[in-house]
């Protein structure tokens, strides 16, 4: 178990330096440089700017600084605003995580009633219903879904705010838009997980007793038919979180997502390479916490 | 994000157009407003709000609330004195005297002064700084070698220089570029090749002659304070850099350490004696004296019979110094500006940031982040309480403002917001009450021009002119035929362009913006000289002198004189002529390919020429036109004021934005003609001429002026909409009695 921990330690820093290693060479390979602007500033100007970001020294000195920094857990000073790449961070990943969170919430709420709905009354236009929705949720990319939630719910109805991230209202259709495919999975996963468990003896034996269906579904079936979305979960939880600069981009909403797709048009390199760095340092977190949680739940791991 | 918008905003127009709004204005109208607050939707984050630094459209609006300065701009957007009470021009406009006012204050209490001003100008040109606003300053006397680093106060008696002389850095005399220029040619370019050593670059960086070093721990603070009031403390040993000595008797240093972190470094005060380490005093610096009345840069002749002494000094004896800079205190309430050449512009850019001082006791702290909430001093009729980035600024009118009794609003909020479909989304459901200009989908301007619903466009959306020009340009190097030039000129018909665009764009083949003639006065066109019956547009100017600009027609829409020059030009270019080429844009906005795309199919039509189009990513763009790699490319240009010179220094030979590559002696001989002229209606004619060389060259092909395009419920009132756009936003006010004011 060490053992395995211990490698996946080692491969994860591995995986890290790769991506920060990427990241630096690839945007600087890029044509245009951080300073570069449709009004050129004088060359004078120009070399006292990149100066002061030691972008005038040889690429092999400012990747080894930036080597030196990593090591320090040191991500560098954005090129573009006068901030730290940590302070980007810091005031940025809660948002994202936040509506992450939330759109896990809704993924998994509706996704399972959807999938319960449908596994129960299989086979009947409610089961087809639902999940000719679950394959809409999936299919339908965020950047469409987005404009036509506030098509309807903000400029036709005018409930819910078009933009921003103020206050729960503004919360719903961003956590939709962005927990849609999710939910489309997870209902199909909770209906075939469940439709499995349905044909288990245990639940015949159940059935066999007289109980209702409902509390066949509900008491018996439900456990262990939910246990593949539970797995899904973790893995869900990392993508949201990580993966919704299209919907923060839609909504306006200020979280890391923004800044990662800015800083590739803005070209500002330490603000890509650290929140590269940031969201493999989190994913591979949060994997090494699944291989932990994994030994301590199957001994034939834990045994390893 | 690029790849996105267009796809999100035709989405969502679509989505928009199931449910237009169908009453007379596209946003929702408050019956009672707070007459309070106006809030505003701005275009994106800005990156800085610091006057030095700052110059994004995101963030100059922000920054004339905040920050007071010698003019603030009146409705019409030419400047209106603020501290400056009055001034004088010297007859050679080289020496400008002014007055400021003795009730301006910063937020923190303390008067602000003509020093601030001279600290302002000088931060702005140190290197270290890395402002990108230094330009508009090279015009002072020494600003561009200061801001090249390369000019120092002599500080002792050697040589053939006395204390006190200017000189001119020419190159430091390093020993192992020494050694390398003592060896054989052939071992010398070996070297030059493989390690870059022994190349001579005007712009490579020198040895640090104000670096300085101290013994003992030095205690950053403000000016004249005691030990005990320091803010940080720098360990001995550590090397500084003296920006500039102040105090009675300079006997105070302000010192900068660069230490890293989230402001990259910080400044501050201490007594000169504390240093006693000099770690450049022994490097040798070849220098020349400086002219002391014609002080180099540009455009500049020397005057021939001068001889400037050169020789050899050391570091110690060299001090880069803002005094030798062409801005003086002469007391606290009197700045004065000397330009190296006479400067007609200096009115003009009054209302500009770089005359809108920073507070030092700020900067000093935080010189990157003293713009945050709690760390900022403001001087302006607006403070900044609440900054929730990518999301929204909040600002409260400032008490200690010294016109604060005429600001109207108590707050004012602006809402970051980048994604052009949300803004106007936002405006729509009520979010914000006025936008910045241009800043909705171009797919919305059919619907709120009324194009789309067959009407009139909505009442809270205006069309005016901007002092801005759309032109296509020519790689010349490519395009080397001018007749081939003038041809694609004359075969291009720019009155389809406003149809296909929806954003009421005027049509032109001047390169020179300004207002259409048939919608002047008659007062504007007498002042212009023209009758309504000329056609283009004319350029109406306050300032140095109330003026008119009539830019020369060019080469518009004429398909016969199209058929000659391409036959004189496929005489001349025989097998060089290009029968097919490419025109390049650039990724983001959908108005470029629609104009590129009617390029092609009238240069087709008319003169049948195979052309393709190729689109790139905006910052691959500017690369490869900067690089020369292109045959046709588009490009925009917005001037700051009006005034011709503003506009045609782009064509200049080299110029930084010069993509076309041309350089024209005409050009040349007619601008600089007119930038030596102290008549500034003499000047403008000179303007003129440069401006007709340019159009019959064609190395570019303008085709429409730029228009803005604004977003303003009906009771906002005073948000001035005006040629350059400098809308002074502390001026605006809520009507709460619109309603009624309507129906009158």
């Amino acid at each position: 178990m060490l053992k395995l921990l211990i490698n996946r330690l080692i491969g994860g820093i591995f995986v890290i330096f790769a991506v920060a290693t990427f990241s630096f060479f690839v945007l600087r390979a890029a044509p245009g440089g951080p300073f570069d602007d449709e009004v050129s500033v004088p060359e004078q100007v120009q070399r006292n700017i990149e100066a002061q970001y030691h972008l005038d020294e040889p690429l092999l000195q400012q990747y080894g600084r930036f080597l030196s920094g990593l090591v320090r857990l040191d991500l560098g000073h954005s090129m573009q605003r006068p901030q730290t790449v940590w302070e980007i961070v810091a005031q940025s990943f809660p948002v994202s995580v936040q509506l992450g969170v939330l759109a896990l919430a809704f993924a998994t709420i509706f996704g399972v009633g959807l999938g319960v709905l449908a596994a129960s009354r299989q086979n009947s236009i409610i089961d087809h219903g639902a999940m000719s929705f679950a394959l809409f949720g999936i299919s339908v990319p965020s950047f469409v879904l987005g404009p036509i939630l506030i098509g309807f719910f903000s400029l036709q109805l005018g409930w819910l705010p078009p933009a921003r991230f103020e206050g729960f209202s503004s919360m719903i259709l961003p956590s939709a838009t962005l927990g849609l495919i999710f939910m489309g999975i997870i209902a199909r996963l909770s209906r075939s997980g469940l439709l499995e468990t349905l044909r288990q003896d245990y639940v015949r034996t159940a059935r066999a007793k007289g109980l209702s269906e409902r509390t066949v579904v509900w008491k018996h079936a439900i456990r262990l038919g939910l246990l593949p979305v539970v797995t899904f979960l973790g893995p869900a939880a990392a993508a949201l979180i990580t993966g919704s600069f299209v919907v923060e981009q839609i909504f306006q909403i200020p979280g890391l997502g923004f800044y990662f797709v800015a800083s590739i048009t803005e070209r500002d390199y330490p603000v890509l390479s650290g929140v590269l760095v940031f969201y493999s340092i989190f994913l591979v977190a949060l994997n090494f916490a699944v291989d932990v949680a994994y030994g301590f739940l199957d001994p034939r791991i834990r045994g390893r | 994000m690029q790849g996105t918008r267009p796809a999100v905003a035709a989405l969502a127009v679509v989505l928009a157009a199931c449910s237009l709004p169908d009453g007379d204005y596209f946003g929702e109208v408050d019956e009672n407003p707070d007459p309070t607050h106006l809030r505003w939707c701005n275009s994106g984050e800005p990156e800085y709000i610091d006057t030095a630094m700052t110059t994004s459209t995101t963030g100059v609006p922000l920054i004339h609330i905040m920050f007071d300065g010698l003019a603030e701009y009146a409705l019409d957007g030419s400047p209106k004195p603020t501290i400056a009470q009055d001034w004088e021009v010297s007859e050679d406009r080289r020496t400008f005297t002014f007055h400021l006012r003795d009730d301006a204050k910063w937020s923190n209490g303390r008067p602000l002064t003509a020093h601030d001003f001279r600290y302002h100008i000088a931060r702005i040109l140190q290197p270290e700084t890395g402002s990108r606003n230094a330009e508009q300053l090279w015009r002072l006397k020494n600003g561009l070698n200061f801001n090249r680093g390369r000019v120092r106060l002599v500080t002792a008696d050697s040589g053939d220089f006395e204390e006190g002389d200017i000189v001119e850095i020419i190159q430091e005399i390093d020993p192992l570029t020494q050694a390398v220029s003592e060896l054989p040619d052939e071992v010398r370019s070996l070297f030059a090749n493989m390690f870059g050593v022994g190349v001579a670059d005007p712009g490579a960086a020198i040895a640090n002659s104000n670096a300085r070093t101290s013994s003992e721990t030095l205690n950053l603070r403000d000016l004249g304070d005691d030990q005990a009031d320091a803010y940080e403390t720098i360990p001995p040993g550590a090397e500084v850099t003296l920006i500039e000595l102040g105090g009675g008797d300079r006997d105070w240093a302000y010192v900068y350490y660069p230490m890293g972190g989230a402001d990259l470094g910080i400044y501050g005060w201490v007594p000169v004696d504390k240093f006693d380490g000099e770690p450049n005093a022994d490097v040798e610096f070849v220098v020349r004296e400086i002219e002391p009345e014609h002080v180099p840069g540009e455009n500049l002749e020397r005057d021939p019979d001068f001889e400037p002494r050169e020789g050899t000094l050391t570091g110690s004896e060299l001090l880069m110094d803002p005094e030798v800079l062409g801005v003086k205190v002469l007391d606290d309430h009197t700045l004065v500006l000397e330009t190296h050449r006479p400067s007609q512009h200096i009115e003009n850019l009054m209302s500009s940031r770089i005359f809108r001082p920073t507070p030092r006791e700020a900067v000093s702290r935080n010189p990157r982040r003293w713009t945050e909430p709690q760390n900022i001093v403001t001087s302006g009729p607006f403070h900044l309480t609440e900054w929730y980035e990518r999301d929204r600024m909040e600002f409260e009118a400032s008490p200690t403002f010294w016109d604060a009794d005429n600001i109207r609003l108590e707050r004012f909020t602006s809402y970051q917001i980048d994604q052009q479909a949300a803004a106007a989304n936002y405006y729509r459901t009520g979010g914000c009450s006025a936008m910045t200009s241009n800043n909705m989908p171009s797919s919305f301007l059919p619907v709120l021009s009324g194009d789309k619903r067959g009407g009139d466009p909505y009442k809270d959306y205006t069309v005016a002119p901007y002092l801005g020009i759309y032109y296509m340009m020519f790689n010349v190097e490519e395009f080397d035929n001018v007749h081939l030039r003038r041809a694609l000129n004359f075969a291009t018909d720019r009155t389809e362009i406003p149809r296909m665009l929806h954003g009421g764009e005027i049509p032109t083949s001047q390169f020179n913006p300004g207002t259409p003639i048939e919608d002047l006065s008659a007062e504007e066109r007498a002042r212009c000289g023209v009758d309504e019956d000329h056609e283009g547009v004319a350029l109406l100017i306050e300032e140095p002198v109330e003026s008119c600009y009539v830019p020369p027609e060019g080469l518009g829409y004429d398909p016969e004189r199209a058929q000659e020059e391409l036959a004189l030009a496929r005489e001349q270019m025989g097998e060089d002529f290009p029968e097919s080429f490419t025109i390049r844009y650039n990724q983001g906005a959908e108005g470029h390919q629609i104009i590129a795309q009617y390029l092609q199919h009238e240069w087709k039509k008319e003169l049948g020429l195979d052309v393709s189009l190729q689109s790139q990513e905006w910052q691959t763009y500017l690369q490869s036109t900067a690089d020369g790699n292109f045959e046709v490319g588009r490009l925009g240009w917005i001037g700051s004021f009006p005034g011709p010179s503003e506009m045609l220094r782009i064509f200049r030979c080299g110029a930084p934005n010069n993509r076309t590559r041309w350089c024209n002696d005409d050009f040349e001989h007619h601008y600089t003609e007119g930038l030596r002229e102290p008549d500034y209606k003499k000047r403008l004619e000179h303007l003129r001429e440069a401006e007709e060389v340019l159009l019959e060259d064609a190395p570019i092909l303008p085709t429409h002026v730029y228009t803005q395009k604004h977003l303003q419920k009906p009771y906002v009132r005073d948000l001035a909409i005006n040629l350059p756009d400098n809308v002074p936003h502390h001026r605006a006010w809520i009507d709460p009695d619109w309603a009624e004011r309507e129906e009158d």
